[in-house]
């Protein structure tokens, strides 16, 4: 267990009002998703998806730009953006869905053996309006490996009340502890939830 | 003689095995390339699905909030023309 605790997991800030998706999404390198609900019609969405791999990032991206191309998908790569864990590679897609033609942006961070893919989806027309709270969102990406250690002050008391749960003492302490930090934001929550 | 074939025997089937092992990670190594870039095409997909899920919800409440009103309104009708009947 401990070894999962100290495995590096992507975190990140959703949008504000942005719900969480369906936890039953059919992709297993699916980590969590968000979609904004406050409009009918084509969702804006965000999610974010790992994959372990064993390349350089400039071959995956060109693995990547091949696949996409292959199913005759728009694909651009962007640039880079600087995130809280380091430089993550901007990539710009775009396909036609029954809803019009839709932009999905990629920002994908290597780290260690593993790549984080955070993916916004949005109306190609509506895309614009929703850009800033993406580009926020991606910006925030944050790799960690110890996510007690982000509880500051209490991540004592917390570690103690996760070792309590491991113990099988005591379970609720833990999950309330967990849900009081909200300032750490619905990623951290999830993470610490599958502890 | 038997001993010499025995030997003979069990080398090649060491070789097969090695050999075997051999073609298997080489199938490994072309199935984790080819599965490169799953974790992006996985990320597109659940973006349109997410999306499409969003709405999905949004016609179901849609739908259930129609159902509910149709249902009262013809309770309401049933009501009043029983109450006009009388």
């Amino acid at each position: 267990m401990l070894s999962y605790v100290l495995a590096a997991v992507c975190l990140f800030s959703p949008p504000e009002g942005w719900e969480i998706a369906d936890s039953k999404m059919p992709s297993k390198r699916a980590v969590v998703g968000f979609v904004d609900k406050t409009n009918s019609g084509f969702c804006p969405s965000l999610n974010l998806t790992q994959e372990t791999v064993s390349i350089p990032i400039k071959e995956y991206l060109a693995i990547v730009q091949k696949n996409c191309q292959a199913k005759k998908l728009k694909w651009r790569q962007l640039g880079t953006l600087e995130t809280l864990s380091g430089k993550a590679y901007l990539v710009e897609i775009e396909s036609t869905t029954k809803f019009g033609p839709s932009r999905i942006l990629q920002a994908i961070l290597p780290f260690e053996d593993t790549v984080y893919i955070l993916t916004a989806g949005a109306l190609k027309k509506d895309f614009g309006k929703h850009a800033p709270v993406v580009e926020r969102a991606m910006r925030s990406m944050q790799i960690e490996k110890d996510l007690f250690i982000l509880a500051g002050s209490k991540a004592d008391s917390l570690r103690a009340a996760w070792q309590k749960k491991e113990d099988g003492v005591e379970s609720t302490s833990f999950t309330e502890k967990v849900l009081e930090l909200k300032e750490l934001g619905p990623v951290w929550q999830l993470h610490m939830g599958k502890l | 003689m038997k001993r010499i074939l025995l030997a003979l025997l069990m080398l090649t089937a060491g070789l097969r095995a090695d050999h075997r092992e051999c073609l298997e990670a080489a199938v490994d190594e072309m199935n984790e390339l080819h599965r490169t870039g799953g974790g992006c095409e996985d990320g597109i997909f659940n973006a349109v699905s997410s999306s499409m899920l969003g709405w999905g919800v949004g016609l179901f409440v849609g739908i259930a909030l129609l159902t509910g009103l149709v249902h009262n309104s013809h309770q309401e009708s049933t009501s009043s023309s029983s109450n006009s009947s009388n």
